[in-house]
């Protein structure tokens, strides 16, 4: 039936919430190795691995986004008294805020190691540079392909090789960057509503028009209780009348 | 290991919700009014809707039919509760649901529980079982009954009538929380009536009494007499005091974040808090604030003293401040590369921010009530009383000076002029009849407050002294010199901290030295 349907589709869509969710923690995990590893061959090992979860998990949030946002679309056509309706909307407001927790788990995590990133090319800016003022370091990360590592190079063997990761870092954490750019716009999509407000909207103006037809009737109904009333109380007085012709033959045959 | 008791709870209803195993595996919670507010205390719907929940019912609402689906019901066992239920069953064709899993809250009693057997189809009753979670979770390591009528019921002469029943209650949420603490059969320790013609001297006593049948008949219910003892873990002990043992911690003026907030800002339930706010366009607006295990700033400051807090609370915003410093920056001509950080960090931002603006409204509030009241003065005299020492360790011998020109002030509110009066007679252990009328004239205060001054001697407290010569000199509780670290207008120790700290220590020692048997101690040294 309809609602097993939509109860299939929708667990569809959690599972893969939690593979995104699984992904993000494998994610976390690759990233303090990378960051904590010293062989250069094993860093670029687990950044493989880790750009390829962040291409899969890329795909699977925006692809689960979209279905999301196609239940919204096919909830706000239900109406209000359908009977399935409330189920419909808990189970995709459900989603959406699991969807949402998962995205933003995703942000801390990118920007988490965006920030170790960073404090380590100061450190080794520093290590190049022992002399480095705050505000040099400052430049630099900015924009650290500077041939700042070309002059070191005179000085140190070394500083080769370390412009070739740093290089490498750079590019890195600007994919990061993008990442989580994307993800904020993502977020931002996942609260608008603007489907489910249009429903709102077109159930505001039924029940307006609803009291409107409503207000109409109870106005004639309203004229014609007056008139009652109005014939009411004639009728009253020519009770009294009556009353008070009876009342006077009574005294005049007493 | 110390687990958090909401987390305890919440494990226990998401497992009862797990543990209905149904074919297509949707199903729905039903809850009504009591259950829905205990079930809250703990999770959230989101929490609920995970275990494959279509949705969260309300049992005494119009619920929608669906009969292809299980209904799992978290309810109290209350008549009115049980009847709906077979109503669900019996009313009409096809029924509610599917099937009936039933996990009440609490045990039922008898006749309930055989109302239900009789009335509900049999071949709908799927599952039953109780839950033992009668209580709410305030915090990690507090609950709740959430019941202030209970206090009327429990002291005020006008409700004695109620007095057992109520009793009976407490004793039954009393064994919820120790089953779901995973105590089974604990120690049971009360307090002992301070005075023999104590009103209340009974009360621990008998709540006692009905814990113990509660857990007796618990521990035959479940066919379990002597639960699997772990060697670790002596057995718990239930501490049950009333009121009596500490008149003075619930008048005085606390200066910890959540205690003090309680006392001088309305806080609804303890938990809602609104203010107002200044928006960046300087328009003004109020807004609503939750206080609870979430809120992660108020977990971390709310059993701090003021000053600590307010210091913790300036530390921490600053430090937070300079971690998002591309955002506060305003002149800092930002790249596009920053743009692109604040653009991904400003939801989180602005979350923190509100956070932090919550609490330093809150802190300020506090400080300004603080000033206005001046409560420094008044916690000063309330702090002499209550230990019976002036800071420097010496009697108090100037407290009748010192408090009436605060009575005379127009600036202290007469509730707080109440409770200055209360704890000045308590430390005196009464007061001539003639010293209080003055004190009485200076607060000026109103009809009903001096009632809640009488009402003290409900409590055990003497209220009035006789003229010299006739009275008896009798032993007046002094708090021993407290430590010089603490803040002055802190230096009261709640009496159950006392008394718990004493039972720790004596309890290692026995534990340490001696062998356990049950019933060792029957009574706690009060």
């Amino acid at each position: 039936n309809d609602v097993g349907q939509y109860l299939d589709k929708t667990e569809a869509v959690e599972k893969n919430i939690d593979i995104i969710r699984a992904n993000i923690s494998r994610i976390k995990e690759l990233q303090t190795l990378i960051l904590g590893s010293t062989l250069i061959q094993r860093e670029e090992s687990y950044r493989k691995e880790r750009d390829g979860l962040i291409n899969e998990t890329r795909t699977l949030i925006f692809e689960n986004k979209d279905r999301i946002k196609q239940f919204e679309y096919e909830n706000s056509r239900l109406h209000i008294s359908d009977p399935n309706y409330e189920l419909h909307k808990r189970r995709h407001e459900f989603l959406r805020e699991k969807l949402t927790n998962a995205v933003s788990e995703y942000q801390d995590v990118a920007s988490a190691y965006i920030r170790q990133q960073e404090d380590r090319m100061a450190r080794q800016y520093k290590i190049v540079n022992p002399n480095a003022t705050q505000l040099e370091v400052d430049n630099y990360m900015k924009n650290p392909t500077q041939p700042v590592f070309q002059q070191a190079m005179l000085r140190t063997g070394e500083a080769h090789s370390v412009l070739d990761q740093v290089k490498k870092r750079h590019e890195d954490i600007k994919n990061i960057e993008l990442t989580i750019a994307e993800l904020a716009t993502l977020l931002k999509e996942l609260h608008l509503q603007t489907e489910e407000q249009d429903q709102n909207i077109v159930q505001i103006e039924e029940n307006t028009e609803k009291a409107a037809s409503k207000l109409g009737k109870a106005n004639e109904n309203l004229n014609i209780a007056h008139l009652h009333a109005i014939s009411a109380r004639k009728k009253k007085w020519i009770c009294l009348g009556i009353l008070v012709i009876i009342a006077v033959i009574l005294i005049v045959i007493v | 290991m110390v687990v958090a008791f909401h987390e305890i709870v919440k494990k226990r209803i998401l497992n009862a919700i797990k543990s209905v195993n149904v074919p297509g595996g949707w199903k729905v919670v039903v809850v009504d009014d009591h259950s829905l507010k205990v079930i809250e205390s703990t999770c959230k719907t989101f929490d609920i809707l995970e275990e494959k929940v279509t949705l969260v019912e309300n049992l005494h609402k119009p619920r929608q039919p669906n009969p292809n689906f299980d209904a799992v019901y978290i309810i109290t066992p209350s008549p009115n509760s049980v009847e709906k239920v077979i109503e669900d069953f019996t009313r009409q064709k096809p029924p509610l649901y599917a099937g009936a899993h039933l996990f009440f809250i609490s045990p039922l009693d008898d006749p309930i529980f055989q109302r239900l057997r009789s009335s509900l189809p049999p071949n709908f009753l799927k599952s039953f079982e109780i839950l033992y979670i009668d209580f709410h979770v305030r915090e990690s390591q507090v609950y709740s009954f959430e019941s202030p009528p209970s206090f009327f019921k429990l002291y005020s002469p006008e409700e004695t009538p109620l007095f057992d029943g109520e009793l009976k209650r407490l004793s039954k949420q009393l064994l919820s929380v120790c089953v779901s603490l995973g105590e089974e059969n604990p120690l049971i320790r009360f307090q002992r009536g301070i005075d023999s013609d104590h009103p209340t001297k009974a009360l621990p006593f008998k709540l006692a009494q009905l814990v113990q049948a509660e857990f007796d008949d618990y521990a035959r219910n479940k066919k379990r007499f002597s639960p699997p003892q772990d060697m670790q873990r002596p057995r718990a002990i239930l501490f049950i005091v009333d009121r009596s043992i500490d008149m003075y911690a619930p008048i005085l003026h606390e200066f910890t974040y959540q205690a003090m907030a309680n006392d001088v800002l309305q806080i609804e339930n303890g938990k809602k808090f609104t203010y107002n706010y200044v928006g960046a366009d300087g328009s003004t607006a109020t807004k609503d604030a939750i206080l609870d295990e979430s809120d992660t700033i108020w977990v971390d400051i709310r059993h701090k003293h003021m000053k600590d807090c307010i210091d913790q609370l300036m530390t921490d915003f600053n430090k937070f401040l300079e971690e998002n410093s591309t955002i506060t920056n305003k002149d800092k001509a930002a790249n596009l590369n920053d743009m692109k950080k604040m653009l991904a960090t400003l939801p989180q931002f602005q979350d923190m921010k509100d956070k932090y603006s919550v609490h330093l409204n809150i802190a300020q509030e506090c400080m300004n009530v603080f000033e206005n009241e001046r409560l420094p003065d008044i916690a000063t005299i309330e702090q002499n009383c209550a230990t019976g020492y002036t800071p420097d360790g010496r009697h108090p011998k100037t407290l009748v000076e010192d408090m009436v020109p605060l009575l005379d002030s127009s600036f202290v509110s007469s509730y707080t002029k109440v409770r200055v009066l209360m704890l000045y007679i308590m430390y005196k252990n009464g007061i001539l009849e003639e010293d209080r009328r003055k004190l009485l004239a200076h607060a000026r205060i109103s009809l009903p407050e001096n009632d809640a001054i009488n009402n003290l001697l409900l409590f055990g407290v003497k209220l009035i002294r006789s003229p010299k010569g006739t009275f008896k000199k009798s032993k007046k509780y002094r708090q021993k010199p407290t430590d010089p670290d603490c803040y002055e207008i802190s230096r009261y120790v709640p009496r159950l901290k006392i008394v718990l700290e004493v039972r720790c220590c004596f309890m290692n020692f026995i534990i340490k030295f001696f062998h356990f048997n049950r019933g060792y101690f029957n009574q706690m040294p009060s």
